[in-house]
């Protein structure tokens, strides 16, 4: 374009040029304006990110230390410590300490007690009724074949254990897969010595998490 | 800076080359040529070349305006001019001039095709006047450059083929006539006589043609008279006078309205019209008349136009590179800034899960990829313990002043909903009965009641169920669903 016809639209749509010529500029001007807009945009996304894992800290720490503790565990835990418990230990002692006593001349009650004690009748089993699994988790429902008769620390004991609880002196067991007492009947009873002794019959279900869990 | 004016008239073309620094004025050269050589000599001078269009060729009107606001009058003015003019908008030049002070507008039309030759008029002696003004106009700049002059004057300009007659009233020339003689034909008239070789002959007819000249002065002078009214006026000749001994006196003599005349050195005076047109186009202020405009602007200008309107997308192109280096250095830094602000707080966040992992990729897909992470690890998780468990159960028994006046035989307690495979968003739902003895039926009731209306512990949307039996009661509820 020849300078006499730049100049004959200068002179004649002299806003047109104006606006032709600024075309450069406004369109640096609209890139930088979308640009600020964008990075504003990502500030206010780290903002809100930020604010959001902060406020969901606490759940998450949770999920994850549960998870952690959970993951992996013996799956054969309830078999090995809990099913082989021994309860009563008290009773069992002086039981012990007046067999052979003649003062006592009950002594066909204090047999059938000692038998119970000593066939095993005493302890903890559970069939297992209904096993579910999905990718990381797996679930049984236990069913406690009998009920047993326990003390107050053996409850307690007993509690810590299913329910990862530290009751009194008693603390709950790192190996354990994770428990729910899903149906429970506790009993208070008197034993032979009068002291208050319970019984107790239980559905657990046995949650065991795995390794190649799938995040939720 | 230096303007030329160029007046042709007859054969003979005037030239006057005008110099202006710092608002002084001065005349550089006035020359008189054929029309053969015209441009030498005034081609090595700067500056732009003005000529001008005669009184003949431009229209003149007034009209009262009394809008202040320019756009308004802007408006306005384009319809009154047109209900002024005869011809087409298209085939015609207006430049009208408002007045403030009078609430006045002059508009001074010519028709294109009168610009046109005159262009073409120049051409032929090889010259393109930047500049087109008005001889009137310009016998007023002279005046008032010579005279300062603002009295209403009777201007009288003798050409060569033409006289002119202009009503100049502060500075400006009100009202025009042209007179159909000029210095030619007082020439023609004496040649005539000569030719007869009489010496009374000659006289006689030049006397003749002077009465017939005054004659068509005092018609332009009453003409003036009827459209602005005076008395008596000064008058002032230009032009080519050096033919009359004293052209004033016969006038002031003969003519009845003039009242005295006003006299310039003959020499400068005969160049009053180049002189004019250099200094109205030297001026350039709001009296300025500029007859070349749209398609009549001069190449030479649109080359300077072009040459200007060249710069304007040059400083567009430069500052939007500027704006957007700085730009794009301001944006880059505060990414960045952005970037490791966001790598600092996700490695401090991932420190509470032991899983220190940097991000990688772009600020977006670092965002996307934190916050898929938080929302995967925020879904609720129903595994924890979210629920009253047997030892909160026994706990709060133990807690409770109201179970100490009754004995509890057996305690039932059942999970009958919970999540699990298959249905993880099923609630909690806690089941618990008790088996017990009381002295009375009021502490069995008692209790009933507490369970029913007071105890948070308990869903107090379900039913609490009491069952009297002979020796022993059972009562029912359901545990509240949240610790």
């Amino acid at each position: 374009m020849s300078l006499k016809k730049l100049g004959k639209i200068g002179a004649e749509n002299i806003l047109l040029w104006i606006v032709i010529s600024f075309i450069p500029l406004f369109t640096t001007c609209f890139y930088l304006y979308t640009q600020i807009e964008n990075q504003a945009n990502l500030k206010n996304r780290y903002e809100n990110i930020l604010h959001f894992a902060k406020s969901t800290l606490d759940k998450r720490i949770a999920k994850n230390q549960f998870l952690d503790r959970f993951l992996d565990k013996d799956p054969y835990y309830l078999e090995t410590y809990l099913e082989n418990l021994h309860f009563l230990k008290e009773e069992k002692q002086m039981l012990q300490d007046i067999k052979t006593h003649p003062a006592f001349a009950n002594k066909e009650k204090l047999k059938q007690r000692f038998d119970f004690f000593q066939k095993g009748k005493n302890k903890l089993k559970f069939l297992e009724q209904k096993v579910e699994k999905t990718n990381f988790l797996q679930e049984a429902v236990l069913h406690q074949i009998h009920p047993v008769e326990l003390e107050e620390k053996d409850l307690m004991k007993l509690l810590s254990s299913f329910e990862q609880r530290v009751i009194g002196s008693y603390f709950p067991d790192k190996d354990s897969p994770q428990f729910m007492i899903k149906k429970m009947t506790l009993k208070k009873k008197r034993d032979l010595f009068s002291s208050e002794i319970f019984s107790i019959q239980m559905d657990l279900l046995k949650r065991e998490f795995l390794t190649n869990r799938k995040k939720s | 800076m230096r303007a030329t004016g160029v007046d042709a008239d007859g054969d003979r073309v005037k030239i006057a080359i005008i110099k202006k620094s710092f608002k002084k004025i001065s005349i550089k050269s006035l020359k008189e040529i054929g029309s053969d050589d015209v441009k030498q000599l005034y081609k090595r001078t700067k500056g732009k070349v003005i000529s001008g269009l005669k009184a003949s060729e431009v229209l003149i009107h007034h009209f009262p305006m009394s809008l202040k606001k320019k756009s308004l009058r802007k408006k306005a003015l384009s319809f009154q001019i047109d209900s002024l003019n005869y011809l087409e908008q298209a085939k015609r030049v207006d430049i009208p001039i408002f007045f403030q002070k009078m609430g006045l507008v002059t508009c001074y039309t010519t028709i294109k095709s009168y610009l046109d030759a005159h262009i073409k008029k120049w051409k032929k002696l090889s010259i393109d006047p930047e500049y087109v003004s008005f001889m009137p106009a310009a016998l007023c700049r002279f005046i008032t450059y010579c005279l300062g002059l603002e009295e209403k004057v009777f201007l009288l300009h003798i050409g060569y083929e033409t006289s002119t007659c202009v009503l100049m009233d502060k500075k400006n020339a009100r009202y025009t006539c042209s007179i159909p003689f000029g210095e030619k034909h007082f020439i023609e008239r004496l040649e005539k006589g000569r030719k007869k070789k009489k010496r009374d002959v000659s006289s006689e007819m030049l006397c003749s043609c002077l009465d017939e000249f005054i004659a068509e002065v005092e018609k332009a002078l009453y003409f003036f008279k009827d459209k602005s009214p005076f008395e008596k006026i000064a008058f002032l000749c230009t032009g080519e006078l050096k033919l009359f001994t004293d052209l004033e006196s016969i006038l002031l003599e003969q003519i009845d309205g003039f009242c005295k005349s006003y006299t310039i050195d003959k020499e400068l005076s005969s160049y009053a019209v180049p002189i004019g047109y250099a200094l109205d186009g030297l001026l350039e202020d709001g009296v300025s008349l500029q007859f070349r405009q749209k398609e009549f602007v001069p190449s030479k200008q649109l080359k300077k136009i072009g040459r200007k309107a060249l710069y304007l997308p040059a400083l567009s192109i430069g500052l939007s590179l500027m704006l957007y280096l700085f730009g794009s250095q301001n944006l880059e830094k505060s990414r960045k800034d952005l970037d490791g602000r966001l790598d600092h707080a996700y490695l401090k966040e991932r420190a509470f899960f032991s899983k220190k992992q940097p991000l990688s990729g772009s600020v977006e897909d670092k965002l996307d990829l934190w916050k898929k992470t938080l929302k995967k690890e925020a879904k609720d998780f129903p595994y924890l313990y979210p629920y009253l468990r047997v030892t909160d159960l026994l706990s709060w028994m133990d807690s409770e002043q109201i179970l100490g006046s009754i004995k509890i035989n057996s305690i039932s307690y059942e999970v009958k909903s919970f999540p699990k495979i298959g249905n993880a968003k099923a609630p909690y739902k806690i089941f618990v009965e008790w088996n017990f003895t009381a002295i009375s039926s009021i502490d069995a009731k008692k209790l009933h009641k507490y369970l029913e209306s007071e105890c948070e512990f308990i869903n107090s949307k379900e039913n609490v169920t009491l069952h009297e039996y002979e020796d022993s009661y059972k009562i029912s509820f359901y545990l509240r669903n949240t610790v």
